[in-house]
């Protein structure tokens, strides 16, 4: 079943791969290249079924994205899945301490993707 | 900050190291600038940089055991012989003036690997996104082929036109058949009329012979009835003119009798002469045509399945290969991620250019201005800051293998669920 995306990288290279990946599975995607233009966003009504932000950005990162997602009303349980380069373990402890559903390491395959996505948005 | 202060030793392996990264990067810039374009010339650039510093930059840590030579100590405290001394601080002031312009050169050139670098990383962003642009392009033409033979679609359609035309064609069948039918049985009609004619014909000509049989017998009265006139002489005078008369008559009733027998026949002849061209050549004629068209369409029956058959043949296969075309070509979507990695690498890079370069700057100004109390940051320092500003454990890996350090293996999952 279709679902509304949030996808927020500061690469135009990840945000047009996982673009084509998810709307060519049926889903809506919004894209945001910075996790302020991802607040933003949210702010002014999106409701999104699910987040999916990148870790290194510019001046606010992913896990602070994600802690000031769930501060936000409504949001607070939607699903967010960290996609990064980095696979350190001490990071995955922050940003699960953060309320990040999901970990994932960069280059992530469709079929992985699709999968991850199908297990954290019920519907999917 | 961990620090070391500077004093005037400038060790001759690391003399020996800056002169090779400074050839070894001059090398790969000419190399560089025959290559046929700027993607290419630009990361033969950043690799040649990249190994250039890398050996200076790791050096220290590789050859700590290596004996260094120390210079004398500053002007003030140089405790040799005034006139060698001086001599000899003459030529260290000459060698420090040397090295202070060389590394002067080193923030140069690493401002232009940098742009080099961040070229690179511009140019591969753009052909990603293009390589994207057209893979989106063509997995959007071939989602549209798949969907126009999506087997269920068309196999509703074909069969629908299959039981369509199938049975237009078994009630063209039926129509023939019926027709058919209904020819014979008007022919069989047409037969038995023709028989009853004819047996009607062969009635008259019982009846003609009868009347000839009639007209025979009248014509004996006659000459009986002219024989007994005869003998009854003048009084038989006048019924010998009737017995004449009688006579005359029943001839003339033969010869009416004969012309319409043979009437009849002629008429006989010509009823059966019809019925074999009328009928039954007609029936034949028309029972060849009817098998004729009876086999065409059973023909065409036969040819429409075949032609169904194939069409939806082709149709599987272009569906078939369509989905696995597009498969790999989403997972090539996915894999042009590669890109994004490989840019934070080159940022990576070029960050610790910039740090290279400032702590050139500082080193260079100790030795122009001589300030032995200047403090730089240990290069060490640098490193370590460096590496805790890797973003992924392929770097970690790389710089821990390059100065022989243990390369832990990163059993993180790919993925993993909170």
């Amino acid at each position: 079943m279709p679902k509304k995306i949030l996808i927020v990288d500061d690469s135009p290279t990840i945000l047009l791969s996982m673009s084509g990946i998810l709307e060519r599975a049926g889903h809506t995607v919004t894209q945001a290249s910075s996790a302020e233009e991802a607040i933003g966003t949210l702010k002014s009504g999106l409701r999104p079924d699910l987040v999916i932000t990148d870790f290194h950005m510019g001046a606010m990162n992913g896990i602070e994205l994600v802690r000031e997602v769930r501060k936000m009303a409504g949001l607070q349980f939607i699903p967010m899945l960290l996609v990064t380069t980095e696979s350190q373990q001490d990071k995955r402890t922050d940003a699960k301490a953060a309320g990040a559903t999901g970990w994932l390491v960069k280059p992530v395959l469709s079929d992985a993707l699709l999968q991850v996505i199908k297990q954290v948005v019920p519907g999917a | 900050m961990n620090a070391v202060t500077l004093r005037p030793i400038i060790t001759k392996p690391h003399w020996l190291l800056l002169m090779s990264a400074a050839l070894s990067l001059l090398l790969m810039l000419g190399v560089a600038a025959l290559a046929p374009s700027p993607a290419i010339l630009a990361a033969l650039a950043a690799g040649g940089a990249v190994g250039a510093l890398g050996s200076y930059w790791l050096a220290p840590m590789k050859r700590r055991s290596i004996p260094t030579i120390q210079y004398p100590p500053a002007p003030e405290s140089v405790t040799a012989p005034p006139s060698e001394a001086a001599t000899s601080i003459d030529g260290l002031h000459d060698k420090a003036a040397s090295v202070v312009a060389e590394l002067g050169h080193y923030q140069h050139f690493l401002g232009i690997l940098r742009d080099q670098i961040g070229n690179v990383g511009l140019e591969t962003e753009g052909a990603a996104l293009d390589i994207l642009t057209r893979l989106s392009e063509i997995d959007r033409r071939i989602q549209a082929i798949i969907a126009f033979v999506e087997p269920s679609g068309t196999d509703d359609d074909v069969t629908d036109l299959m039981l369509r035309s199938e049975a237009r064609m078994a009630e063209s069948r039926r129509l023939l058949d019926d027709f058919r039918a209904s020819r014979d049985c008007a022919a069989n009609e047409t037969r038995k009329s023709l028989d009853e004619i004819l047996r009607m014909v062969e009635g008259l000509n019982r009846i003609v012979g009868q009347v000839r049989t009639v007209s025979r017998q009248t014509s004996m009265l006659a000459i009986n009835a002219a024989i007994e006139a005869a003998q009854a002489g003048e009084a038989g005078k006048g019924f010998r003119i009737v017995a004449g008369e009688v006579k005359q008559l029943s001839h003339i009733s033969d010869q009416a009798a004969r012309d319409i027998g043979e009437g009849i026949c002629g008429l006989q002849t010509a009823i059966r002469a019809s019925m074999e061209t009328m009928v039954l050549d007609r029936l034949e004629a028309e029972k060849v045509g009817f098998d004729h068209l009876a086999g065409s369409i059973g023909d065409l029956t036969v040819n429409f399945d075949q032609l169904i058959g194939h069409q939806r043949d082709v149709m599987a296969k272009v569906h078939c290969e369509s989905e696995r075309i597009a498969g790999p070509i989403l997972q090539l979507i996915g894999s042009i991620q590669f890109q994004d990695v490989t840019r934070q690498q080159l940022q990576h890079v070029a960050r610790s250019m910039d740090m290279i370069g400032r702590h050139s700057q500082g080193l260079g100004r100790v030795l122009r201005d001589y300030q032995l109390d200047h403090e730089v940051p240990a290069i060490e320092t640098e490193i370590a800051a460096a590496m805790a500003g890797y973003v992924m454990s392929q770097q970690r890996n790389i710089h821990n293998q390059a100065i022989g350090a243990e390369v832990a293996e990163d059993k993180g999952p790919l993925v993993e669920l909170f």
